[in-house]
C-alpha cells in the first residue's frame, strides 16, 4: 500500500504518461472546426440553465413513443431565415413576442423580434457587433438582454472567467439603450425594477435603471465584501431568470446575511451564518435562504442550512454522510428543499427535506455524477446522467425518460421532445403522454410557452403551435 | 519554420505534460484526452497571438482549468466531438494507488486539486504556482496544506503523512 503522496502522485504520473494522445494535426483540425462546435458547447450550457431539463437526445431501439408516428406539428407562419449559416442561435419568449439572436460565421451577432402567434417580424434584424462568442438572449418586459463575449480566450492567467458584454435593448424597437461589461464571476440580478450587479473584482453592488443604464443606487464593498448576491424568489416567479419581488439577499465573506430592498438598496435586516467558502450555492425562496456548506474544515462533511429571513433564525436541516458531496439544491415546494447528494463513486440521490421538521420526506436515485432540477406546483423535474424524471410531491416517479428533453408547459403538463422530433404533452398528474405532432427534426434549443414552441437552428427560426 | 511546424513542435514538447495535468485534475482518461485536444485546438485557433506569450503552457492549463471546472461544458464538448473525430486509443488501466488517489482528489475543491497537480505532477514550486494562479505564496501554501489534509482524510489508513517536501 502507498506510504506517501510522492509515491501516489508518482504512480499517477506514470499512468498519465501512458495516455494515448491524438496527433497535433487533429488538434489543428479541431481548431478549424471550433466555431461550429462552440455552438454545441454553448448549447449544452444553456440547456442546463433553462427552466426545464434537457437530456442528450439519442434514439434507443426499445424506447416507446407515446403514439406511433405522430402527424406533423402545425407550423406558425413561415421560417425566418438568417441569410447564412449561424454558429449559434437562441430564442427567448416574453408575452406575445419572441426574440432570436444568432452569431454569423464572420462573428456578427444579430437579433430579431417576431410575433409569437404569426411569426411576423416585429422589428428587423439589428446588428449588435462582431464578437468571439454569443451566449444568449433574455427577454424581459423591461428590456431585451443580448449576451456576447468579445474575446473568449483573452483572459489573464489568474482569471478563469471570460469577459462578457451585455447589451440592453429596447424590446419595442430593438435599439440598443446601453451596454456594460460583466465577467461571468459577477452576480447579476434581473429584477423587474432594476438590474443589480455585484462585481466579483471590486465587491461593489450597483443597481441600474433598465431604460437609461443610470445608477439608481450603489453599495461600496466595505471591509466585509459580498460573496453572494441572490434575489428573493416567490412561488409566483415562474421564470427562473426574472425576479418580481422587492427583496434581495447578500451574504458577505464573513457570513453576514443582508436582506435589502431592491428598489433603493436599503438594508432591511441582517443575520449571521458561518462564513461561506467559494463555490457554495445560495437560494432565497419564500422568505428563506438556503445554502449548502462544509460543516467545518475543508474536508468536513457537507450539510444544508436554512435561514429564516424574517426572524434571522438559522439551522442545519440536513447532514450529508462523510465523503458525500452536496452539489445542487433548489426549493421544491413551500417549506421544502431538494438536494443532490453524491457518494465518492458519484452515485447520486436526490433528497427532499422538510425544513420545519428537518426530516427527509423522500429520496430517489438519480444516476451518477450529480443531479440538478427545478420544481413547480409540487412537481420536481430532475436531470442527471441517467436522463430526466418527473417526481410528484410524495416522491413518486410520474415519468422517466432517457431520450427526450422535458420542459415545463403549463400548470398541469410538461412538454416532451423526442429524438425523432415527436412532441408530446405529458399530464403531470399521471405522466400520461399525448402526442401533439412531429417536427421535421429534433432541435434541442427550442423554447416554449403554453401555446407555442420556438426553435432556432443553424439557418432559421421556426415556430410551432402546441394547440393544433 | 512555418506556423504549422512551430505548433506541431510545441505540441510534441508540451502535450504530455498537459495530459498529466489534465488527468490529475479530472482523474478520467477520456476527459484528459479530450481536454488536451480542446486546449490545443484553441491554441491553434489563435496561434499567432499565443506564440508570443511568455508562458504558453500556463495558458493551456488555464483552458484546461476552465473546461474541467464545468462538467456540463465538458460533456457538451465530448458530445460535439463524438461524431467528428476517431476515438483515441484506450489507455492501460490505472494502478490501485492511482485509483485511490483519484478518488481522494475528486473530493477536494478545484483550487486544492489544481495546486496539488501543479506541485506534484509538474514539479512547480510554491512561488511558481503563486505566479501562475495570481495568488500569494501564503495562499498557495494553504491550498497545498489543505489539499494534503483532504487527501489524508480521504485516503484513510492507506496514507501515511510524508515529511515536509521542499516546495520553495
Amino acid at each position: 500500500m502507498p506510504t506517501d503522496l510522492d509515491d501516489l502522485f508518482g504512480d499517477l504520473s506514470r499512468t498519465a504518461d501512458t495516455i494515448p494522445l491524438a496527433p497535433a494535426e487533429q488538434a489543428r483540425r479541431r481548431g478549424r472546426q471550433r466555431n461550429r462546435n462552440q455552438a454545441l458547447v454553448a448549447a449544452a450550457v444553456v440547456a442546463l440553465v433553462a427552466v426545464g431539463v434537457s437530456v442528450a437526445v439519442r434514439p434507443r431501439p426499445h424506447e416507446t413513443h407515446p403514439a406511433g408516428l405522430a402527424p406533423p406539428l402545425t407550423e406558425v407562419g413561415s421560417p425566418f431565415e438568417f441569410g447564412g449559416r449561424a454558429t449559434f442561435s437562441l430564442s427567448s419568449i416574453d408575452d406575445d413576442r419572441f426574440f432570436t439572436g444568432w452569431r454569423a460565421g464572420d462573428g456578427t451577432v444579430k437579433v430579431v423580434a417576431a410575433n409569437l402567434h404569426s411569426n411576423q417580424v416585429v422589428w428587423p434584424a439589428r446588428t449588435i457587433g462582431r464578437f468571439d462568442d454569443f451566449s444568449g438572449v433574455t427577454a424581459l418586459p423591461q428590456a431585451l438582454l443580448v449576451f456576447t463575449v468579445p474575446d473568449r480566450d483573452a483572459v489573464p492567467l489568474n482569471d478563469t472567467n471570460p469577459d462578457r458584454e451585455i447589451h440592453v435593448l429596447d424590446p419595442a424597437d430593438g435599439r440598443e439603450r446601453w451596454k456594460f461589461k460583466a465577467p461571468v464571476a459577477d452576480d447579476l440580478l434581473l429584477d423587474d425594477k432594476v438590474l443589480v450587479r455585484t462585481s466579483a473584482q471590486t465587491g461593489r453592488t450597483e443597481a441600474f435603471d433598465w431604460k437609461t443604464g443610470a445608477t439608481r443606487w450603489s453599495l461600496p464593498p466595505g471591509d466585509d465584501r459580498p460573496a453572494y448576491t441572490v434575489g428573493l424568489r416567490t412561488a409566483d416567479d415562474i421564470n427562473l431568470t426574472r425576479f418580481t419581488g422587492d427583496r434581495m439577499v447578500q451574504v458577505t465573506r464573513s457570513g453576514q446575511v443582508r436582506m435589502l430592498n431592491v428598489a433603493d438598496g436599503r438594508l432591511l435586516r441582517t443575520t449571521t451564518i458561518p462564513a461561506p467558502r467559494e463555490g457554495y450555492t445560495f437560494v432565497a425562496y419564500e422568505g428563506w435562504l438556503y445554502n449548502y456548506e462544509r460543516s467545518g474544515a475543508v474536508d468536513s462533511p457537507f450539510r444544508v442550512r436554512a435561514t429564516d429571513l424574517s426572524t434571522g433564525n438559522t439551522s442545519v436541516v440536513f447532514d450529508a454522510a462523510a465523503r458525500h458531496t452536496v452539489s445542487a439544491l433548489w426549493p421544491c415546494g413551500s417549506g421544502r428543499i431538494c438536494l443532490s447528494d453524491a457518494d465518492l463513486d458519484q452515485n447520486t440521490l436526490v433528497r427532499t427535506v422538510e425544513v420545519a421538521s428537518r426530516k427527509q420526506l423522500w429520496q430517489v436515485e438519480a444516476g451518477r455524477g450529480g443531479a440538478f432540477g427545478s420544481s413547480m406546483r409540487g412537481y420536481t423535474l430532475l436531470g442527471g446522467s441517467d436522463g430526466a424524471t418527473v417526481i410528484d410531491a410524495n416522491g413518486r416517479s410520474v415519468y422517466t425518460t432517457r431520450t427526450e428533453s422535458l420542459d415545463w408547459l403549463s400548470d398541469d403538463a410538461l412538454l416532451a421532445v423526442a429524438a425523432d422530433g415527436t412532441v408530446s404533452r405529458l399530464q403531470l398528474a399521471d405522466g400520461r403522454p399525448t402526442a401533439l405532432g412531429r417536427m421535421p427534426m429534433a432541435i434541442n434549443m427550442c423554447v416554449n410557452n403554453e401555446t407555442r414552441m420556438v426553435c432556432p437552428s443553424e439557418t432559421e427560426v421556426r415556430v410551432w403551435s402546441l394547440t393544433g | 519554420m512555418n506556423a504549422v511546424d512551430e505548433f506541431d513542435e510545441f505540441y510534441r514538447d508540451t502535450s504530455r505534460r498537459l495530459a498529466r495535468y489534465a488527468y490529475g485534475l479530472t482523474g478520467d482518461v477520456a476527459d484528459a484526452q479530450d481536454l488536451v485536444q480542446e486546449a490545443y485546438a484553441r491554441a491553434w485557433q489563435r496561434w499567432r497571438r499565443l506564440s508570443g506569450y511568455e508562458d504558453q503552457e500556463a495558458w493551456l492549463r488555464l483552458v484546461v482549468n476552465r473546461l474541467s471546472a464545468d462538467r456540463w461544458r465538458r460533456l457538451g464538448v465530448r458530445r460535439a466531438r463524438a461524431a467528428a473525430e476517431p476515438p483515441p486509443r484506450p489507455a492501460a488501466p490505472p494502478s490501485e494507488n492511482t485509483v485511490l488517489l483519484i478518488s481522494a482528489m475528486r473530493a477536494l475543491p478545484m483550487v486544492h486539486r489544481r495546486a496539488l497537480a501543479l506541485h506534484y505532477l509538474l514539479d512547480r514550486s510554491v512561488a511558481e504556482i503563486a505566479a501562475e494562479t495570481g495568488a500569494s505564496t501564503g495562499t498557495v501554501k494553504s491550498w497545498l496544506s489543505r489539499g494534503r489534509t483532504g487527501l489524508a482524510a480521504a485516503l484513510g489508513p492507506a496514507y501515511e503523512p510524508e515529511g515536509v517536501r521542499d516546495a520553495h
